[in-house]
């Protein structure tokens, strides 16, 4: 099948942890990763702080290299690319961060910005380039006037505009977006939210989208990874993991996200106790230390990630998943 | 009876317009949230109940706490009342915390420092009260630096310092932003839990309409400053009757909406140094009408205040101060 742009094996990546003097820890951020982002989808990637989620963004973007496990784009090891090989994968894998100051150069007038990635990777003739900028301004809902601009003359929706038109010009295959609209406000949230969906769409792109916030991928996502401690625990279709989590992580994550509607209830804190150091994560499952419903099992064995015929993927012992369903 | 009273509430940095002609009452043990989106004047109005706005703020109308116009106490007046009768609890609590000092130090020192009492009572104090914000294992912990928590477990020491002299009014400005969700939850918790045990006053900073929703009895919307709708949090969710709150509400990604389908009001808000003339919604606005242009009064509606021209009670309280104002 080549219905995957990227898929990864075993992805894992330590850091070394400073502790006192001379001592170092090892804190693996991200924990024998498998995963397949398939052409032209939307895959949210939730998790909590410490899951690992950016650090599994920016192996994606080869930002990082894994310390073990591979990531193959379009079918290629991308730790084996030669030099051309880096240079054509910087321009088809783009980010887009939270903030957009990451990819906006405070000095540089926005347009220089856009216009930056189309002379690296040499894109057109320089009338060509100046046609695009003014096209890319469009597609992101910004005028020349914005374009001459300086970032900090841009209010903070206008600013991620600009990042988003910069991340897309070079005509990018995969779009890596880490808590792109966590810094925004519920109107420039929802129209951000909108811009981003219809460049997908208009561009054909394919998008890991990261976050914390289970609403928006609820909104965008065609499948959702769930991470913790490293590790993806449960992975689907958006609808179905957050109708029916079969993770108790996720119906845990599910459960604490207070609704906006006091006729739901206050819904309980669903977990006791905190996310555990990943320098030193506990044995078996790593969420049995606040599972709700661990036995025994979990506090010694770690389970696989099983699929079920739906192609959910969950990682928990005591999930049933029907291996027969349609 | 109202703990906390604005009447007419302006503050002015410079030029800009934070907050305008803002009035509000929160009574005794309600929990009042403060919404909007930044830039709102949430902050700032924050501040001025706690007397710590920049010296430049030029503060107009009355700020009335139990009965006292806070606006007319001197400086040293007001810093008594600061973590005593009123206290605040901020979004970041490692930078509330001091890095120096153990958590249980830091709670018996805001007890001595404003109540005549020994150490051992204020160390004793303390520690009951780090116990029932949920510290485990407490009379260990009291001797540890703030570092040595987690951001929750620090959040936690916050608010036992905030409630150390039990206050009579708790402003609690975005206490869960900064933490994981399942950690939220867990602190949002502890705050129904303390407020059905000490029956404190609360004011809420918040954006996040869920948190609003779970914890708050009523809540006042602002937009650019101006306070647009004030209601119980369930009328406000079942009807929002201001077209700004409408919008908010309406733009929360879910999948009721397609994706990319979310209902977003255009344009953006206004600046605040040129704020547009009557309702600062009004350019964003899909019921905008001629009279926007003038202020619109914060008329009751069922259940709600609602300061906008396209509901009939707002028009017929406007024509009422006209004539009033017209006699005067």
């Amino acid at each position: 099948m080549s219905c995957e742009l990227v898929s990864t094996e075993g992805l894992t990546r330590d850091f070394a942890v400073g502790r006192g003097l001379g001592a170092t820890r090892t804190l693996r951020a991200v924990d024998g990763v498998d995963l397949e982002v398939r052409k032209g989808e939307i895959l949210g990637v939730v998790g909590e702080s410490g899951s690992g989620k950016s650090t599994l963004g920016r192996l994606l973007l080869r930002l990082l290299e894994p310390t073990s496990g591979r990531i193959l784009f379009d079918g290629a090891d991308l730790s084996r690319l030669d030099r051309r090989g880096v240079h054509a994968f910087r321009r088809r894998a783009q980010p887009i961060y939270q903030d957009p100051y990451s990819s906006l150069d405070p000095r540089w007038r926005v347009a220089r910005t856009i216009r930056e990635p189309l002379d690296a990777f040499g894109l057109g003739t320089a009338a060509e380039r100046e046609t695009r900028v003014a096209e890319l301004l469009e597609a992101v809902g910004l005028s020349e006037r914005h374009g001459a601009a300086r970032p900090h003359q841009l209010s903070g929706g206008q600013r991620q505009r600009a990042a988003i038109a910069a991340a897309i010009a070079p005509r990018p295959d995969l779009v890596v977006a880490d808590e792109p609209v966590s810094a925004l406000d519920v109107l420039v949230q929802a129209q951000i939210l909108n811009l981003i969906a219809s460049l997908q769409r208009e561009f054909g792109l394919t998008i890991v989208f990261i976050t914390h916030n289970l609403s928006v991928v609820e909104h965008l996502a065609d499948r959702v990874a769930v991470m913790y401690l490293g590790r993806i625990v449960e992975l689907g279709r958006t609808a179905e993991v957050l109708r029916d989590p079969q993770h108790p992580y996720t119906r845990a994550l599910i459960d604490s996200v207070p609704h906006p509607d006091p006729a739901r209830g206050p819904d309980l804190s669903a977990l006791r106790g905190e996310i555990p150091s990943p320098i030193d994560p506990p044995a078996g499952c790593r969420f049995h230390t606040r599972c709700p419903i661990a036995v025994d099992l979990c506090t010694t064995v770690d389970p696989p990630l099983r699929a079920d015929a739906s192609g959910r993927v969950v990682a928990c012992h005591l999930a049933q998943l029907d291996q027969h369903a349609a | 009876m109202s703990v906390l009273r604005l009447d007419h509430v302006s503050v002015l940095y410079g030029r800009v317009s934070a907050v305008s002609d803002v009035s509000l009452a929160v009574d005794e043990g309600e929990i009042f949230a403060l919404v909007g989106e930044s830039g709102c004047g949430k902050t700032t109005l924050a501040m001025s109940i706690m007397g710590l706005l920049p010296r430049a703020a030029a503060v107009a109308g009355t700020i009335e706490f139990l009965g006292r116009d806070l606006t007319a106490l001197g400086e040293e007046e007001r810093a008594a009342l600061r973590g005593d009768r009123i206290s605040m609890v901020f979004q970041d609590p490692a930078s509330a915390l001091d890095p120096a000092f153990s958590v249980g130090e830091q709670i018996a020192e805001t007890i001595r420092a404003h109540k005549r009492v020994g150490l051992r009572e204020a160390k004793a104090r303390a520690l009951r009260l780090l116990e029932e914000v949920g510290i485990p294992d407490a009379p260990r912990r009291y001797r540890d630096p703030p570092h040595r928590f987690s951001g929750g477990m620090q959040q936690r020491v916050v608010i036992a310092t905030a409630l150390a002299n039990e206050p009579a009014l708790l402003i609690a400005d975005e206490p869960t932003a900064a933490l994981d969700v399942t950690i939220q939850a867990q602190i949002l918790d502890l705050m129904r839990e303390l407020r059905r045990r000490h029956r404190t006053t609360i004011l809420l900073i918040a954006h996040d309409f869920g948190v609003v929703a779970q914890l708050c009895d009523r809540a006042g919307v602002l937009y650019a400053g101006q306070l647009v709708e004030v209601a119980p949090v369930g009328a406000l969710f079942a009807e929002s009757r201001h077209p700004y709150t409408a919008a908010l509400l309406g733009a929360l990604p879910s999948a009721e909406h397609a994706r990319g389908a979310l209902p977003a009001a255009p344009g953006q808000v206004p600046d605040l140094v040129s704020p547009p003339p009557g309702c600062r919604f009004q350019p964003r606005c899909p019921l905008r009408r001629a009279e926007c242009d003038l202020v619109p009064p914060l008329a009751p509606v069922g259940d709600h205040l609602t300061a906008c021209w396209a509901t009939p009670e707002t028009q017929a309280l406007g024509r009422e101060l006209a004539i009033a104002g017209g006699g005067a």
